[in-house]
């Protein structure tokens, strides 16, 4: 036992060492970053590519001054110069080079942004070798959504929220539901559900800097949920030395969105504070218009949400960062005469991140979630909770590159999950421990190739996992560089795993005296196969890919009549297949325009018997145009954006108690489409007006996954950045 | 340096206590009430929680919070009598169990009369009515000139729900059973979509029992302070005979 310990410490001081470059005798290397017009770029990173280190910034006048090892007989090597806003270049370096003059192309399509969700190591998006898509900050203002719910069915196809019962609103991911696609904010999990979704009205996008989706299973790196995708949803930090922003919204059904920030950022401290309030007053629904036919619900009821949001984060040395968040969440529906319906979420987490070496860095993170739902009963003025759900997480994560080919991640996660319910009998709470560790080798041979292999274990102390727990990824990228664009080819295998919840587990409802609902503790959990493969041909302003996947899902939770019971029971089911392709164009014109379109298809097949039935609707679309024009003070910003999603045919049982007998139901599809424009002035007032449902659909008969739309609806608001007025100026005058 | 190492053991200190504050089951208990247990105050009779000294008003604070329930209220005597039975209960069956007297019943929200008869009135204010009560003769005479109709109980067959198990086969089990529409209109429960949506009438209703006195009631509220549904509070104030002034 002594033996193999020391000899895994041997392994790992080797590869620390491996990372530790030795200084050499230097070539100097100066000259230009400029974009295609000649204007000189500041700021520009001079990169070793190799060694992925910076070697050099540009001044005002876009000179740089890089010093590099020397090169070893034989060795090629590059410069890379990289700025943001516009795609890296890459110059070789031959031994009597001495100037370079690099000549950047704008990144209009944000293919050099930074992700790092599918791999939890940063990459660029053209390179990363996950299929990642990313929602920037500046999409998110031009849609002017406030959570992510609105906002992903706008920019992605197959996406659909819709209500489950009591309104409570239910993901549909290509196929995939609530349960099967793991929300992280920062890379962290979320506390809380109903009927199998998280809160996602929780999810504002105030000061969010973007949004990674990661489509396919990504168990391996996120451990349970992760089966269908991955959003995860990326803070931003304070820019500027001080910033001050001030917005609010108005618009049809009394909706009304008021929001501040303020932030800092000094040498060693950076902080942002946001709070934001949302209301909305009751939305009734019109009248059916297909006779004999009944709406789902007669009024999405009113509601009123309030955010808090603090991220504060301080370097005491170069090497080393903490970051400290807290957040309160409060969401009250008015959805009886009786009650509120009342939510609240309390975060908070602590995190240091420390660079041991150039190559090397460890995470430490610490995270709390407390979820509660919460009757306010009008009669007794009282607010009476009956739900809480607790999660404390502890992580490790080492990233380590070595030999300048490899990236070593290794690292591992404690989950203590609390679950206090009036789901249990007589309103008890359950709890349990979750351990994992996982492991993840980065190869990237050459430039053109990288490859990606990562496995994870997860244990839970309330059921067996044995080996359902491991799960495993095997993925990479092949990448062909032409004069003026890439071809990206990617393909991957990877495990997903969902364990049973607590819920799942140890459920007892009485469901309105009509059935009970029983948990199961002798639930195993649900795994999936995830294969995918995608071709992407990208140039400066024009991106186009189509990939597909296929997804073999084994055990699947969910609940079905119990004849023994005489009620409703958690089981897993038998295996079943998800398949679908997507499409997707994205173009950047002269002039300002711009234009993009998406394509998702996606196919169920449950076998016959099984207490599910297709719930996807097959064909989904998003297509975009833009413009943007700035003038020397005033810039204008008009979206019109749609989305189609097509009819859905299921064959649904009849009873719930007897699954022999099955009636075709057909669901309409619909198309939405909204406008958006805004107009900035200084860049620090920017008026919006928005028109959602522009050719005011209305659906004849509302079912649950209708569109929760009543026509046409209009919304305005302003934004104010008052750190944008320059005081110091306007003093002097 | 040492400013930052001193910064770094306060980022521990904080972390540990954020930790051990934050606790494993949650925090910040205190924003929430404890749902206080209905107890009824002992001095009171069995199903009463309030009762004027003259006797002439009071609260009632039914568990109709089952299927297999009626509770039967006797306001001459001041008792209430919970009577549980089985799914397998008949008319016959339970007529040879119920109480002797007793002026209503409650079954979940259905309410029957022992031989009486009542109404909805316009009234959303007790001391409205008790003015308007006082101004006439007699109470007959207050109900006539006020055009309020009192209604007997019906028998139906298929109101009274005693078994919601077979739902989702299609059916449910029904007692059949007397049943006054008119008090019972006193909240309306819309099951066309899933939960209920639960409608509270502000009326007072007039129930004369079958010897003639005369009482005005009105659903203060049909949830417990834990929030279950089922439990009623029923307010209620003794007018007289019909051939007497208001009491």
């Amino acid at each position: 036992m002594n033996f193999r310990l020391s000899k895994i410490l041997f392994f790992v001081v080797v590869l620390i060492f491996c990372g530790v470059e030795k200084a050499a005798s230097q070539v100097v290397v100066t000259g230009s970053v400029e974009d295609v017009s000649g204007n000189p770029i500041e700021g520009a990173f001079l990169h070793w590519e190799e060694g992925g280190t910076v070697v050099g910034i540009t001044d005002t006048a876009g000179r740089f001054r890089a010093e590099l090892p020397a090169a070893r007989v034989g060795e090629k090597r590059t410069l890379v110069a990289r700025c943001p806003g516009y795609l890296s270049l890459s110059l070789p370096i031959k031994d009597d080079t001495r100037t370079l003059r690099f000549q950047l192309e704008t990144d209009a399509l944000n293919l050099e942004g930074v992700v790092i969700t599918g791999t939890r190591t940063p990459k660029s998006l053209k390179d990363a070798p996950i299929i990642t898509r990313v929602i920037s900050a500046q999409d998110i203002a031009k849609v002017d959504a406030t959570d992510v719910g609105e906002l992903l069915q706008q920019e992605l196809p197959g996406i659909e929220f819709t209500y489950s019962m009591n309104q409570q609103t239910s993901l549909n991911m290509c196929g995939f539901g609530g349960t099967n696609v793991l929300f992280l904010v920062d890379g962290e999990r979320m506390a809380g559900e109903t009927l199998d979704n998280i809160d996602y009205s929780r999810l504002n996008l105030d000061n969010v800097q973007s949004i990674e989706i990661v489509k396919g299973a990504a168990s391996s790196l996120y451990g349970s949920n992760a089966v269908g995708g991955v959003v995860n949803l990326i803070s931003r930090e304070a820019a500027k030395p001080w910033s001050v922003n001030v917005n609010a919204r108005y618009g049809s059904h009394n909706n009304q969105r008021y929001g501040a920030s303020v932030g800092f950022r000094t040498k060693r401290w950076n902080s942002l504070t946001s709070f934001q309030y949302n209301s909305c007053g009751d939305v009734m629904f019109p009248d059916p218009k297909v006779e004999g036919e009944q709406n789902a619900y007669e009024k999405i009821y009113a509601f009123r949400t309030l955010n808090f949001k603090e991220r504060l984060s301080y370097e005491p040395i170069q090497r080393l960062k903490f970051t400290a968040r807290a957040g309160y969440f409060f969401r009250e529906r008015f959805s009886s005469e009786t009650a509120n319906d009342r939510y609240r979420d309390f975060s908070g987490g602590l995190k240091a991140n420390y660079r041991f070496i150039r190559n090397a860095d460890i995470e430490l993170a610490y995270s709390f979630d407390q979820y509660d739902k919460s009757d306010f009963l009008h009669a007794f003025r009282s607010d009476v909770r009956d739900y809480s759900n607790v999660q404390n997480s502890i992580r490790v994560l080492y990233n380590q590159r070595f030999f300048r080919k490899f990236t070593f991640t290794i690292g591992a996660d404690y989950l203590y999950d609390y679950l206090l319910s009036y789901m249990f009998v007589d309103g008890g709470s359950e709890s349990q421990h979750n351990i994992d560790g996982f492991l993840q080798l980065d190869y990237e041979p050459s430039q053109a190739w990288e490859i990606i292999g990562a496995v994870r274990y997860d244990y839970f102390s309330e059921f067996k996992a044995s080996l359902d727990g491991l799960t495993g990824k095997l993925s990479g990228i092949y990448k062909k560089k032409f004069p003026n664009g890439q071809l990206s080819l990617r393909g991957s295998y990877s495990g997903g795993f969902r364990a049973p919840t607590l819920k799942e587990l140890y459920m007892v409802f009485d469901m309105a005296s009509i059935f009970t609902i029983y948990g199961n503790q002798n639930l195993k959990p649900q795994t999936s196969h995830n294969f995918q493969l995608s071709l992407e041909y990208s140039r400066a302003k024009f991106n186009v890919a189509v990939s597909g996947f296929y997804n073999i899902v084994d055990n699947s939770i969910t609940t079905t009549w119990n004849k023994e019971l005489n009620g409703m029971q958690y089981v897993n089911i038998q295996k079943m297949d998800v398949v679908g392709a997507e499409l997707s164009l994205n173009a950047r014109f002269d002039y300002g325009f711009g234009a993009s379109a998406s394509y998702a298809y996606t196919y169920e097949h449950f076998p016959k018997g099984v207490p599910l039935t297709t719930s996807t609707r097959p064909h989904a679309l998003t297509a975009k145009v833009t413009y943007d024009h700035a003038w020397k003070k005033v810039a204008l910003n008009v979206v019109l954006s749609g989305r189609y999603m097509s009819g859905l045919t299921s064959d649904e049982y009849t009873s719930l108690t007897d699954l022999t007998q099955t009636t075709r139901v057909h669901y309409p599809g619909y198309t939405i489409w909204r406008f958006n424009t805004s107009v900035t002035f200084w860049q620090a007032l920017r008026l919006h007006f928005t028109i959602d449902n522009l050719f005011n659909y209305i659906p004849k008969v509302y079912y649950s996954n209708s569109p929760q739309t009543v026509g046409i609806s209009f919304s305005g608001g302003f934004s104010l950045d008052i750190d944008q007025f320059n005081f110091k100026k306007n003093k002097k005058r | 340096m040492k400013h930052n190492c001193r910064f770094t053991l306060f980022l521990v200190i904080l972390c540990a206590s954020v930790g051990l504050l934050t606790g494993c089951h949650g925090i910040c208990d205190w924003i929430y009430d404890d749902p206080e247990e209905d107890l009824l105050d002992p001095s009171l009779p069995d199903g009463w929680k309030e009762l004027s000294d003259d006797g002439l008003s009071g609260t009632l604070y039914l568990d109709a919070s089952s299927y297999t329930r009626w509770n039967y209220v006797d306001w001459l005597n001041t008792r209430y009598t919970p009577l549980d039975f089985g799914t397998d209960i008949t008319p016959d069956s339970l007529a040879a169990i119920e109480p002797v007297a007793w002026d209503f019943a409650v079954h979940r929200y259905d309410v029957k009369t022992h031989g009486g008869r009542a109404a909805e009135t316009r009234y959303t204010s007790i001391d409205e009515l008790l003015s308007d009560c006082r101004s006439a003769n007699t109470v007959g005479e207050w109900l006539s000139t006020q055009g309020i109709q009192l209604e007997s109980d019906v028998w139906c067959d298929s109101v009274v729900t005693i078994d919601m198990s077979h739902m989702l086969d299609g059916y449910l089990v029904y007692l059949p059973s007397f049943y006054n529409r008119q008090i019972s209109h006193w909240l309306d429960v819309n099951t066309s979509q899933m939960p209920p949506i639960y409608t509270k009438s502000d009326r007072i209703y007039v129930l004369v029992t079958g010897d003639g006195r005369a009482y005005a009631l009105w659903l203060k509220n049909y949830i417990s302070s834990g929030g279950v549904k089922g439990f009623m509070t029923i307010g209620y104030r003794y007018l007289g005979f019909l051939v007497e002034p208001l009491r």
